[in-house]
């Protein structure tokens, strides 16, 4: 069964299972206007939309979502319905590690993927994903660089204490 | 072998040499580490400041110790659990409470914060810096 990401004006307000979408929207916790996503699509379509699609509260029989032809769901190998990775543990990491400030660089770009992602911006977390990557990587290779001449020379014993970082 | 399972492998190598070094070398006894680069440049705590001679205490059970080096490890080390286990369930499928979007609305603030509050030469804001 798949569960839908539900957002209004840009924030998601909840993930539901496709059974209970209807009633949601009967209770009005969710608006037919809303958008909505799950995984596969390759993007956010009208709360209308899909349940005018799968015939209101009558659930699908288990039918896979990226079957049905409304959303000309993406198959196979394309990915760009899933959220891009948002790397925060790497950037968090790399910024307790690193000291540098790049890693924070990194986490403010990690920090947008998620929002623009559920504000249907896919384009735009991507890039913030790609951006947050690179980060990493220059803060990592900040410190890699010379941690690694610093310990090949203190490893060699070539005078590790007249090397002042 | 995937090109996944490679790239984890070699990760989690190179921090097991990385966890044996930080284990077997003191880093307030020894030069080998080097010195943070913000440090060695301003004379001003960067919030990573401390982590290194905190994981070698951490390794050896001195957990007071090392969190006095650098208290916001007592935060982040937790968080970054949380982090790899929502990973870890979006992946399989599971419903996980959103850690990552909780993170992302104050993590920035929190860290400019903790720079500047590490830095202020008084208490209680001296317990916060490497000590």
């Amino acid at each position: 069964m798949a569960s839908y990401h539900v957002a209004r004006d840009g924030q998601e307000i909840g993930i539901f299972e496709q059974d209970v979408l209807s009633s949601k929207v009967a209770d009005g916790t969710v608006r037919v206007t809303d958008l909505c996503w799950t995984a596969g699509m390759d993007k956010w379509v009208g709360v209308g939309q899909v349940l005018s699609t799968v015939g209101g509260a009558t659930p699908l029989g288990g039918g896979p979502a990226a079957q049905d032809p409304v959303w000309s769901a993406p198959t196979g190998g394309d990915a760009r319905g899933q959220m891009p990775p948002n790397h925060l543990v790497w950037s968090i990491l790399t910024t307790l590690l690193c000291c540098l400030p790049f890693g924070i660089v990194a986490i403010v770009y990690s920090s947008k993927v998620e929002p623009r992602f559920l504000g249907g911006d896919i384009a735009g977390a991507q890039q913030a994903s790609a951006k947050a990557k690179l980060w990493c990587w220059i803060s990592f290779g900040s410190v890699l660089i010379p941690v690694a001449i610093f310990f090949a020379i203190g490893l060699l014993g070539a005078g590790a204490e007249a090397v002042d970082f | 072998m995937s090109r996944a399972h490679l790239q984890w492998g070699l990760v989690g190598l190179l921090g097991l040499v990385g966890l044996f070094l930080v284990y077997s070398i003191n880093p307030t006894e020894s030069q080998r580490f080097p010195k943070c680069p913000f440090y060695r440049f301003t004379d001003l705590h960067c919030p990573g400041c401390g982590t290194t001679r905190a994981t070698h205490q951490f390794l050896h059970g001195n957990v007071l110790r090392g969190l006095a080096y650098n208290p916001i490890l007592s935060i982040a080390v937790p968080l970054l659990g949380l982090l790899c286990w929502e990973q870890l369930g979006r992946a399989r499928g599971w419903h996980v409470w959103p850690v990552a979007r909780w993170i992302s609305s104050w993590i920035v603030w929190a860290i400019v914060i903790y720079w500047v509050a590490r830095n202020v030469p008084f208490m209680p804001f001296t317990l916060l810096a490497p000590h």
